[in-house]
């Protein structure tokens, strides 16, 4: 049983920290600057993209070893159109309002990177188990980064979060926050957050792997060469 | 061998993974065809509804050409509550939008004045022609009889006088098309012509 | 050389020879010079446009210029960037968006402008000389998410408050909006040029900036081919494709309206942000003014120099890149011969 709590806690430290798929990949970025007008539209697309890639994870690791390489990128689009389409079809019936304001964007799911990536980097190399947490977790944690946007433009560029007024009433709205430009600038204050939170992170880690080293009397160390993003 | 596995194998085993998910979304389809079709039947209803708030029956009619010229109007829906007969509602494009077309819904009521407006979908620029949608503008229409005029009996949105007239124009493209109705009596047009029972 | 100096022995050669580090020539200009000169042709407008205005007016500029030099002290210390607040392109920031803005704005607009123009369009490119978009246009449109405000213009000499947002004045039309109907002006072509019509709060008068861009050009601070390529391109198209049948008065008028001196003489001749060719800056100069009669034209917003700026701006590298004189005595490399019975290009 240990195992499988292992097994999950790694796969939510990859998907929400280590290998988030909005700060650490910098893939899936078109639904990402799109959908993020407002909170509740950030988190309706970040779960059915969830829900779509625990889906797709889950199946395509099922069928691995019976898939030929050859047709395996065929197989895998077949797999996850099926799972969108499904998808879309349960919001138009359901929640019809949500799948008006998102759009388009719902049968775009198909290209988005995030699960032709976890498909083929994970999906189809580890066992259904692993592989169903892994859509879960990286679902998750592009459902978050999308929150975090969503909100930001929300209650800067509209006053509201979730559709409740927040702001007081002398705060005249941005509204080019929930506009184009609104979402690069966003973006790109968030990443150049989570960048400086990085790297403060691995420099203090290299700086106390020194120091052990120096500790131990060992040769100190070279220093590593730290990555640029 | 070989052969079996590198020709034969892959296009069965896609063809096999192909009809699966069809079965799947067959199922999926049976179970949402229905609640679909409602929420479709639903939304276009959205509108009326926010204007007719009691509304029991809307039913589509059919409009004489004359009244038309410029084929701006996209249906025309009789308005009934408990009572009977409350107005109609017409659904009117405008191309004269600044940003381009302008779908809104008018309901006329029974005495031939504007009851209420509702802005469906706009292209206009935010912060200024986007202000249409906003209550305060559309209520300036309601009561109004025989035309709205921008600058006279409707203030426009500052800086956005162009969508306002387009707005404006929608409106009367409405009164000028029910009008006819309303000479003709009417309550007793409605069995006069065919149309569909929407809800 | 005289033939006596031939004579001379080897090592006298060091006394002939003054060898010394670069700059072997130097002139008194600097940034700060620059820059002050650009305060001082910007002063006429500046001063008309309190003087038409009001103090409110001041009050914008103050609160820009100072809202533009702490955010650029502010994010050096941040962002570990050069401390230069002392070479004055601050100040000049700041007052350029000030005079860019109407005077009934809400005085946050010019602050948070301000602070986006130096934060974000200069200092996280690089600081001075690295941005590739003018910060104060760009701010510009940025305050236009508040649309309502940057297009409320009001008459000249009405009585506003000078720090509160309650506005109890009525707006009025700008020369622009009539002649994007097709129609001259209220106000007659004299007055539009001396500036007694509504608008920012230094566009206005095409006299005194026109006065401030001589200045300029006089002292060598810009060269006069941006300013009459922009001015000369946009009265040609509107003479050429006049709205509503109009004849000459109304390419006139369009010229002297909206930002276009502003435009033209000040913020399309930023060093950092324009051509350094000679053809280039033509090019550069017809761009923007066929994009502002364009944008004024078919666009969406009544003024399109801001627009067209920015978007020439986006082009300065290509425009660069292609009209790179050629090095004196230069000879293009032949082309290597394609293989016998190569492949077609």
């Amino acid at each position: 049983m240990s195992g499988f709590f292992r097994v999950i806690k790694e796969r939510f430290k990859e998907g929400f920290i280590t290998n988030n798929p909005t700060f650490i990949q910098f893939i899936g970025m078109c639904p990402t600057l799109a959908t993020t007008t407002s909170a509740k539209n950030a988190l309706g697309m970040g779960l059915a993209v969830t829900a779509v890639l625990a889906f797709s994870n889950t199946v395509i690791s099922l069928l691995r070893k019976i898939i030929p390489s050859q047709v395996r990128i065929a197989a895998f689009i077949v797999i996850i159109s099926g799972a969108v389409t499904a998808t879309e079809l349960l919001m138009k019936a359901f929640l019809p309002a949500l799948n008006a304001a998102l759009g388009i964007f719902i049968p775009l799911i198909v290209v988005n990177c995030i699960i032709l990536a976890r498909a083929e980097a994970f999906a189809s190399k580890n066992k259904v188990f692993p592989s169903f947490v892994d859509g879960i977790a990286m679902g998750l944690g592009f459902t978050g980064a999308l929150f975090l946007i969503g909100s930001v433009r929300e209650i800067i560029g509209a006053g509201t979060w979730f559709g409740m007024k927040i702001t007081p009433a002398a705060y005249s709205p941005a509204t080019i926050f929930i506009m184009a430009p609104g979402a690069f600038f966003t973006l790109g204050i968030l990443v150049a957050i989570t960048n400086k939170i990085k790297y403060s992170v691995s420099e203090r880690k290299r700086k106390k792997e020194a120091n052990a080293a120096l500790a131990l009397g060992d040769r100190a160390e070279k220093p590593t060469e730290e990555e640029t993003v | 061998m070989n052969t079996f596995k590198s020709v034969v194998l892959p296009p069965l085993v896609l063809t096999v993974i192909c009809a699966l998910i069809a079965l799947m979304l067959g199922f999926v389809h049976s179970v949402t065809a229905a609640p679909i079709a409602e929420a479709e039947e639903n939304a276009k209803t959205e509108a009326i509804h926010a204007i007719f708030p009691d509304a029991t029956e809307i039913k589509q009619i059919d409009l004489p050409e004359q009244t038309d010229p410029d084929r701006q109007i996209n249906a025309v829906y009789s308005v009934e509550n408990a009572g009977g007969f409350v107005g109609y509602a017409v659904n009117v494009t405008v191309g004269s939008g600044y940003g381009g077309e302008i779908n809104m819904t008018v309901g006329i009521s029974r005495d031939n004045k504007v009851k209420g407006l509702e802005i469906v979908s706009h292209s206009e620029t935010a912060g200024l022609g986007a202000r249409i949608d906003e209550l305060s503008f559309r209520q300036r229409f309601n009561g109004i009889e025989e035309q709205a005029v921008i600058g006279g009996n409707v203030d426009a949105i500052s800086g956005a006088t162009i969508s306002s007239k387009a707005v404006a124009a929608g409106v009367n493209a409405a009164l000028g098309a029910v009008s006819p109705l309303f000479e003709t009596g009417g309550e007793a047009h409605i069995g006069a012509f065919c149309g569909e029972v929407i809800s | 050389m005289k033939k006596r100096e031939l004579n001379r022995s080897a090592n006298d050669f060091d006394k002939m020879l003054t060898v010394s580090p670069n700059p072997h020539i130097k002139s008194s200009e600097t940034t700060t010079s620059l820059m002050l000169c650009v305060i001082i042709a910007l002063a006429p407008a500046t001063v008309w446009g309190v003087y038409q205005f009001g103090l409110r007016a001041l009050m914008i500029i103050l609160v820009s210029i100072v809202s533009c030099v702490a955010s650029e002290a502010l994010s050096s210390l941040i962002f570990k960037l050069k401390f230069s607040i002392t070479d004055l392109s601050a100040v000049v920031t700041g007052l350029l968006l000030g005079l860019n803005l109407p005077v009934s704005v809400p005085l946050w607009m010019p602050a948070v402008g301000g602070v986006f123009a130096i934060v974000i369009v200069k200092q996280l490119f690089g600081g001075i000389g690295k941005n590739f978009l003018n910060p104060a246009l760009c701010a510009r449109v940025f305050l236009f998410s508040w649309a309502h405000e940057m297009t409320f213009f009001t008459a000249p000499k009405t009585a506003l408050p000078l720090f509160s947002s309650e506005i109890d004045a009525v707006s009025t039309a700008t020369p622009l909006a009539s002649l994007n109907e097709g129609l001259l002006p209220s106000t007659p072509i004299l007055d539009l040029f001396i500036g007694k019509q509504p608008g920012c709060i230094g566009e206005i008068s095409a006299m005194l900036l026109l006065a401030g861009g001589l200045f300029l050009i006089i002292r060598k601070v810009i060269s006069i081919r941006i300013p009459l390529a922009f001015i000369g391109t946009v009265f040609a198209l509107t003479y050429l494709f006049p709205l509503g049948d109009q004849d000459v008065h109304f390419a006139v008028a369009s010229v002297f309206s909206g930002a276009l001196f502003l435009g033209a003489f000040f913020m399309a001749t930023d060093y950092t942000t324009s051509p350094c060719t000679p053809i280039g800056q033509i090019i550069y100069g017809v761009g923007c003014g066929a994009l502002t009669v364009l944008i004024r034209y078919f666009g969406g917003y009544p003024e399109g120099v801001s627009f067209a700026i920015l978007i020439m701006n986006l082009f300065v590298w290509f425009i660069d890149k292609f009209t790179k004189p050629k090095p004196f005595g230069f000879v293009k490399p032949e082309k290597p011969k394609k293989a016998e019975g190569g492949e077609a290009k």
